[in-house]
């Protein structure tokens, strides 16, 4: 067995300089390797053979990445950095040379993930520069801000990433913002005091009065009529994200009918979910009618989907061919059901638009919170917005 | 055996296989590493491919006692750290009160001593370590909140709870700790760092195999290579919860007590609530389905 005890100052030396430079090769790919990581990744290393490629692998991963995510990249890395020619990466005969190539461990993903960035194409390849560098130009940024409709093949393959991280975040924070509640309110006297005859009279627990801790209950109208186009697509990605990642969401899509996706968007794979709902949707790309949709979430699917906390969210463009009329009573009625109704318009991207077509104009009233969704940045501001009211 | 016996991952291994859990080289690596450098270890993993299962071998071929901690929305730390014995503390004040003892301090020293503390799993598996070895088992840590998770850093970095009524207590020997996740939301990185992270996969067909012959003995070889292979199937299809290692385990074992030999149409219908959990998904499994997976074993 070939310990690092055993290897020599030298060898030693330049062994711990390459993991060390291994180290910071994945820090600028964007894996948080800490110090502790890295001198328990030492500290490991001394109880195996390095002469085993499989171990010297699972020893490096098992302590330096903590996602399931990292684990492509990595595998990636690794390979690019641990092998190449043997001479240029690894100067000294003594350290691995590694004869049992075959005992790396089956590199295999989850599907689900894979597919939500198997779009990502050539552009998924980790950078891997020729002297390890630390800081990095996030590209993600950028994209973060330029609108859908105006991207480019690989871009909108690299914001479908963006979206679907980024739901996964907002699940996080709804799911955060609970504790804050559990925290000092006034205290509930009746309660305290039925409480203490447990004890004998004697008050020990107080009993706080706090607003009680629901789940996140939200019901999303999206509107798939031909205008919103563009936009379709990464919608629906976000909302297989968050109906994914947080519990009580109710999904449905709408042009000239309304159809319920949210079972449909309980698939494992992103593209199999989208297959299912153009095919179950009659009225893909039709024209809108916001109104009479609404009606029929009003008379149908509202009295057993919506209580006084839920949030409703309508995603469309307002451009509406339908009964101004209609509209203007629907929202109404939709009003004094929910606690709030957000629209997300992503027209409202360009700095010129004006809430004038008419569907537009007869919600506006009725609407709590009235944003932008044309790019990556606003949905994480809706994101946030979520966060903190529902 | 002790944990300086495990001087090797051969010997892990070896250990686990012995203990009817056919583990791969590089899990074996990881819980070498883990007892070598007394790190948590982080499993997470799709449902059923046998995370939990790691922590139970574990204490058994340790001989250590399993304090396991099984995590929910909600879990706080009057269930899993300690909690005053609150009844109990009343009853001795009112003894004093009635016995017309008047030494405050004392008495209000005497009810927060460790005798009047209910210990729950994390604190039992801190001081546990004194008289014998013990694995710490916190299942599912994703279903518990961020909060939770917050209070556990301090006990999986220091190995100490803070007690404010009576101080710091400290493990004299750390217990093994295992953690596990379904991955249902992301783990706080804090948390994450403390751990030795591995994800465990669904097994392949010839290690699948093997644990159906360990763990269902009796099986006939070629219903467990029927099984294994359908099952194989069944993963690549889409379904909401596909079937994990636990749930060829219960088909295998279902199939054996009634006595089938083979698979075939009717045995699948028959048994099909042994694989699939989910109505959605029983809806898409259907005939034609079977048929052509059951071709394909067929033809292999």
């Amino acid at each position: 067995m070939q310990t690092i005890d055993k290897l020599g100052l030298q060898s030693a030396e330049i062994l711990g300089r390459k993991v060390m430079e291994f180290c910071h090769l994945l820090r600028a790919n964007g894996v948080e390797v800490t110090a502790s990581r890295i001198i328990d990744t030492f500290r490991a290393l001394k109880t195996i053979d390095l002469f085993r490629r499989g171990d010297f692998y699972v020893v490096l991963e098992t302590n330096l990445i903590s996602r399931m995510a990292d684990r492509e990249l990595f595998y990636v890395l690794f390979q690019q950095f641990w092998s190449g020619p043997a001479g240029a990466m690894i100067p000294d005969p003594c350290l691995p040379g590694w004869e049992d190539e075959g005992s790396l461990p089956p590199h295999s993903l989850d599907p689900s993930r894979s597919q939500l960035e198997s779009t990502h194409g050539d552009t998924a390849k980790p950078d891997v520069p020729d002297a390890p560098q630390l800081a990095m130009y996030s590209p993600t940024e950028v994209l973060s801000r330029k609108d859908f409709g105006k991207m480019s093949e690989t871009e909108l393959a690299q914001v479908q990433r963006l979206i679907t991280s980024m739901a996964r975040q907002m699940a996080i924070a709804c799911s955060r913002r609970k504790k804050v509640h559990m925290k000092s309110h006034a205290i509930d006297q009746g309660r305290t005091i039925r409480h203490s005859l447990r004890y004998g009279g004697e008050v020990i627990d107080l009993k706080r009065r706090g607003p009680k801790v629901g789940k996140t209950k939200m019901v999303v109208l999206c509107d798939i009529s031909g205008s919103m186009d563009v936009y379709t697509k990464f919608l629906l990605q976000f909302l297989y994200g968050v109906q994914n990642g947080l519990r009580g969401v109710e999904t449905l899509v709408f042009s000239t009918r309304l159809t319920r996706v949210t079972s449909l968007l309980r698939r494992r794979h992103i593209d199999a979910a989208l297959d299912l709902i153009s095919d179950t949707v009659q009225d893909w790309s039709g024209g809108t009618k916001i109104g009479l949709c609404i009606r029929e979430f009003n008379d149908t699917m509202a009295p057993r989907m919506l209580t006084s906390k839920t949030v409703v969210v309508i995603i469309s463009d307002g451009w509406d061919t339908g009964d101004a009329s209609i509209l203007d009573a629907e929202m109404a009625r939709l009003q004094t059901r929910s606690s709030r109704i957000v629209w997300l318009n992503p027209l409202l991207g360009n700095s010129n638009y004006q809430p004038l077509c008419k569907g537009m104009h007869t919600a506006l009233p009725y609407i709590h919170d009235f944003m932008p969704v044309h790019n990556a940045e606003s949905l994480r501001q809706f994101g946030r917005l979520v966060a903190s009211v529902a | 055996m002790t944990i300086d016996q495990f001087n090797s991952i051969e010997a892990v291994e070896t250990a686990m296989r012995s203990h009817n859990y056919i583990c791969g080289r590089a899990l074996a690596t990881v819980i070498f590493l883990s007892l070598k450098l007394e790190k948590p270890i982080l499993f997470e993993g799709e449902a059923g491919v046998g995370k939990t299962e790691v922590a139970k071998v574990l204490a058994d071929l340790l001989g250590a006692k399993l304090i396991r901690l099984q995590c929910y929305e909600g879990l706080d730390v009057n269930t899993a750290l300690y909690e005053w014995n609150f009844p109990r503390q009343m009853l001795h004040i009112k003894i004093a009160e009635t016995a017309e003892d008047t030494r405050r301090e004392e008495l209000e020293r005497e009810i927060f001593s460790p005798d009047y503390l209910i210990k729950r799993p994390l604190l039992e598996a801190i001081q546990g370590g004194a008289h014998e070895r013990v694995v710490l088992l916190i299942d599912e840590i994703d279903r518990s909140d961020e909060e939770f998770e917050a209070f556990l850093l301090e006990i999986l970095s220091d190995f100490q709870i803070s007690i404010p009524e009576i101080g710091t207590l400290r493990a004299i020997r750390p217990p093994v700790v295992i953690l596990t996740s379904n991955r249902t939301r992301d783990i706080h990185d804090a948390l994450k760092r403390r751990c030795l992270f591995h994800w465990i996969d669904y097994p392949t067909f010839e290690k699948e195999y093997e644990i159906v012959r360990t763990k269902v003995p009796g099986i006939h070889d070629d219903l467990a290579r029927q099984v294994c292979q359908f099952i194989e199937c069944m993963r690549e299809q889409d379904f909401f919860k596909r079937p994990g290692v636990a749930e060829t385990l219960d088909w295998s074992r279902a199939l054996l007590y009634l006595g089938r030999s083979r698979l075939d149409i009717p045995t699948v219908h028959e048994t099909l609530g042994c694989v699939l959990k989910y109505k959605e998904d029983m809806d898409k499994a259907d005939t034609d389905l079977f048929d052509t997976i059951l071709h394909a074993i067929r033809q292999s």
